[in-house]
């Protein structure tokens, strides 16, 4: 077929062959982001507890959360985004594909659930739509990068400290986001007393090191034969867990899990939620 | 790749930050191992009090804190609220609430179809609880 067209006409053919393969790189890239949106999403769309959040959230802490949504897509994108972005300019557009992809996919599998509805009003669809269209355009960021890691092994990037700190805090927020609105976060704190609790943050803190020990090893650069155990324990780990603890915080206080409730209760259900946060945290810096 | 960056080239910033999240998390762990020391918590201690009355199209809403003053969580609260003229009960209400944590208060309202004279008009009567 291309040498048909060749010898047609011999003055168009890269220029429309640069736009049909560009055309389908556009799709390919949409098709990848809608599909992360929905393998990360597709949980918490399905969860009951978001679809009530969706009207009774606290307006101003939903903008707090969409506001915030924006910067650490941009940050993201800037540190997995798939393309090896080097302006700041095609980080913000891709910040803000994914949100568009996002929204499209929670407004698309809402309507689907009929969830959304003619009976209800705006600020209720709103409110729906956007905080679902927070973790599915995540999802489809982290999705781009995931699905297209061939090319881009070879040359990992350096990992700055606070490039790692931020990759924790998206695993945290990632996984905390999943289970935070479910109301199984507070009962579980109900349930337990402090020695539960207590043993939950050793637990988590342990998992948390095993993985920062997994990723030394793998990467081989972290962990050296003369590098004392309580050095990774110190720098990695153990603000791993504070800023998973933080996530969880910022998350049980966006959904209304924090309200009327005493201090005891509060670090509780943080450390209920800390416990997967933690796993995702230490997980992203294996993964992403 | 393989190099190994010896202890104490180490930048400052991440013993600082390593160092302060240590500490908050100790003081965490001391917090909740002094709470666990601290023994056996006491039984849920369920209080209810007007927060307002209103007027809506159904009638009279008078908006209820439930507190709980106990080291424990009560599930599944019966809460049953009586309309009062001088000794006559006038009307009763009725609301369940799914979780009283420790030491914090739910809100809640009853519906009334006659105006409460006042806030005492209304006398709560806490039925009972599952634990969660």
């Amino acid at each position: 077929m291309g040498s048909m067209q060749r010898s047609h006409d011999d003055a168009k053919p890269s220029k429309s062959g640069d736009d049909a393969s560009s055309h389908r790189r556009v799709l390919k890239d949409f098709g990848r982001a809608a599909g992360g949106a929905l393998v990360f999403s597709l949980p918490i769309l399905m969860t009951m507890e978001m679809w009530a959040l969706g009207f009774y959230i606290d307006r101003a802490r939903l903008l707090l959360l969409v506001v915030l949504a924006l910067p650490l897509l941009v940050i993201l994108s800037r540190h997995i985004g798939f393309e090896q972005t080097q302006r700041w300019r095609d980080d913000i557009l891709d910040a803000l594909v994914a949100l568009g992809v996002g929204l499209a996919v929670s407004t698309a599998i809402l309507l689907l659930f009929e969830v959304l509805g003619p009976a209800m009003s705006l600020d209720e669809i709103i409110g729906k739509i956007a905080l679902q269209a927070i973790p599915a355009s995540i999802g489809a960021l982290l999705a781009k990068s995931q699905f297209a890691m061939q090319d881009d092994d070879a040359d990992a990037k350096e990992d700055t400290y606070a490039g790692e700190m931020f990759l924790m805090a998206v695993g945290a927020l990632f996984l905390g986001f999943n289970v935070a609105p479910t109301e199984e976060m507070v009962l579980i704190s109900y349930q337990m007393t402090e020695w539960h609790t207590l043993a939950m943050v050793l637990l988590s803190l342990l998992v948390m090191h095993g993985f920062v020990f997994a990723v030394g090893f793998a990467g081989g650069t972290e962990i050296g034969p003369d590098t004392p155990w309580w050095s990774e324990l110190l720098r990695l780990t153990i603000p791993g867990y504070l800023i998973a603890l933080l996530i969880s915080v910022y998350l049980l206080w966006t959904f209304g899990r924090m309200d009327g409730a005493s201090l005891q209760q509060m670090i509780t259900a943080a450390v209920v939620l800390g416990f997967p946060a933690s796993v995702g945290a230490a997980a992203a810096r294996l993964i992403l | 790749m393989s190099q190994t960056t010896s202890e104490d080239q180490r930048p400052m910033l991440e013993w600082i930050v390593g160092g302060i999240a240590a500490g908050i998390v100790a003081v965490l762990i001391v917090y909740l191992g002094y709470k666990a020391l601290e023994g056996e918590p006491s039984p849920p201690d369920l209080a209810a009090t007007v927060e307002r009355i209103e007027q809506v199209s159904g009638g009279w809403l008078v908006m209820t804190t439930l507190n709980n003053s106990g080291g424990e969580t009560a599930a599944a609260v019966l809460l049953k609220a009586e309309l009062r003229d001088g000794t006559e009960i006038v009307e009763e209400r009725e609301i369940t609430f799914d979780y009283v944590p420790a030491n914090s208060a739910r809100k809640g309202a009853f519906l009334f179809s006659a105006q409460p004279a006042s806030g005492e008009a209304i006398a709560f009567v806490v039925q009972g609880y599952s634990e969660p």
